[in-house]
């Protein structure tokens, strides 16, 4: 997280983590940008993880996640103008790069089994405001950026990116502010340094494993 | 006079009864007695001296069964024997819970025991139908767990929908007087100003009520906060 994109020859890695059983189209399609992208090129990212989600559509058994990703990918523009190809597909991951400049590769996949490897490789979590997606990053200490689903009425994500922001730990934004310049410079802050997030507390060690304990010599 | 007399033995004979069965609730209704977690001072020997103790974990469905999986990770599992409740539809929490057990295999020989149960209310689902659903959960669940060889000491829950009748046929029993079993109830890492339905209807029943977040303990008297715990 303290590597200046600058002097390094390898620019930061970010993830975005958008849930795994809902489809975050809001983000998806902002994230999925030409603009976006040239934004996290300015502040010295290289590569952009996308994990876009693994919605099963009843009827045709289809992943509506990857169709969703599929359509913002050719809304973009990015392999027809933007200077990208694809140089791996696969079911399981997409990988297209981009040569201009320092080099620009953006990997998106449906879900990982493995999903603490990949947050421990990157410099940067963007997350949806899911708690199992928020518990996994902050866990593991990587500075994170929570944007709550709008389209989840009931599911809290409003209430619990709220809450998460209000300890310190992490911060929260909207899926309209990510487009905005102020996002760039907050990124860049939190990139080299600048800003740091506190850690959150461990849970009390052996505390739930004595809560059973107690419960148990009840019986 | 006959007849009255008759009236008096009649109000009698069903009075009785009802103070007997209010004054049984009230001795076992963990909400109507004081909370206590004051600490064991010796927990190991407690529980090396009872045999079989069997803990019942019910996993919801995605978020619920990530932070139950996480909640549990501290337990010492030599000491306990495992029944798993999952929903019948819920393969992926059947595969993430085999996983584990697969890692506690040396830790205790004794099998696992599943138990697929009918989901009760299922997101998006309205009143009428979710009544239906947990209705039928709850028979389910109850032909399930009166053929288990040991009935749980302890049952989990972090409420999903099947929280709900799971908790309360166990509470039925502990009424009747076949098991001792202790509730816990954790709320989710998701309700930060507000119980979930789940949390409200099993506020009376749970011996122990934890939440995560500091608020939930203010509003509810009988709800423990200890910090997150996932």
């Amino acid at each position: 997280m303290n590597r200046d994109p600058a002097q390094g020859n390898k620019g930061a890695r970010i993830l975005i983590l958008t849930g795994a059983t809902v489809t975050f189209k809001s983000l998806i399609k902002t994230v999925v940008n030409a603009k976006f992208i040239e934004g996290l090129r300015s502040c010295g990212v290289s590569t952009l993880c996308l994990q876009y989600g693994n919605e099963i559509d009843n009827r045709s058994q289809t992943n509506i996640s990857k169709e969703w990703f599929d359509k913002c990918l050719v809304q973009s523009g990015l392999v027809d103008n933007g200077g990208f190809s694809k140089t791996a597909e696969t079911n399981e991951i997409v990988r297209l790069e981009s040569q201009t400049a320092n080099g620009f590769a953006l990997e998106a996949f449906p879900i990982t089994p493995n999903i603490s490897d990949e947050i421990t490789k990157c410099d940067l979590v963007i997350s949806h405001a899911g708690t199992g997606s928020i518990m996994d990053v902050l866990r593991l200490s990587k500075p994170l950026i929570v944007v709550h689903n709008e389209n989840l009425m009931h599911n809290h994500q409003l209430e619990i990116a709220t809450a998460f922001d209000s300890l310190g730990v992490c911060k929260q934004y909207s899926v309209y502010d990510l487009c905005q310049d102020s996002f760039q410079d907050y990124l860049s802050g939190v990139l080299h340094g600048t800003i740091v997030f506190k850690t959150l507390d461990k849970p009390k060690r052996d505390l739930f494993k004595n809560i059973i304990f107690q419960e148990v010599s009840r019986v | 006079m006959y007849d009255e007399r008759i009236i008096c033995y009649a109000s009698v004979a069903v009075l009785i009864p009802i103070l007997c069965l209010l004054t049984r609730l009230a001795y076992i209704l963990p909400a109507a007695n004081n909370p206590s977690n004051s600490g064991v001072s010796d927990i190991t020997s407690i529980i090396d001296g009872k045999k079989n103790v069997n803990i019942m974990i019910l996993l919801g469905s995605g978020g619920h069964t990530g932070e139950m999986l996480r909640l549990i990770e501290s337990i010492e599992w030599k000491y306990f024997t495992r029944t798993w409740v999952l929903s019948s539809t819920d393969k992926s929490s059947l595969s993430k819970v085999q996983e584990v057990e697969r890692s506690l295999l040396t830790a205790k020989k004794e099998e696992p025991k599943y138990l697929m149960v009918p989901r009760a209310r299922n997101i998006n689902e309205g009143l009428l139908s979710s009544i239906k659903s947990t209705l039928i959960s709850f028979i389910s669940i109850s032909l399930a767990i009166i053929r288990l060889p040991v009935l749980p000491s302890i049952l989990l829950l972090n409420g999903p929908g099947t929280s709900v009748p799971l908790a309360y046929f166990i509470f039925l029993l502990k009424f009747l007087g076949l098991c001792k079993t202790r509730i816990v109830f954790i709320e989710s890492l998701a309700r930060v100003n507000s119980l979930s339905l789940s949390g409200i209807l099993l506020l009376p029943i749970s011996d122990r009520f934890i939440v995560q977040w500091p608020y939930l303990s203010q509003k509810y008297k009988r709800a423990e906060y200890y910090g997150i715990l996932v």
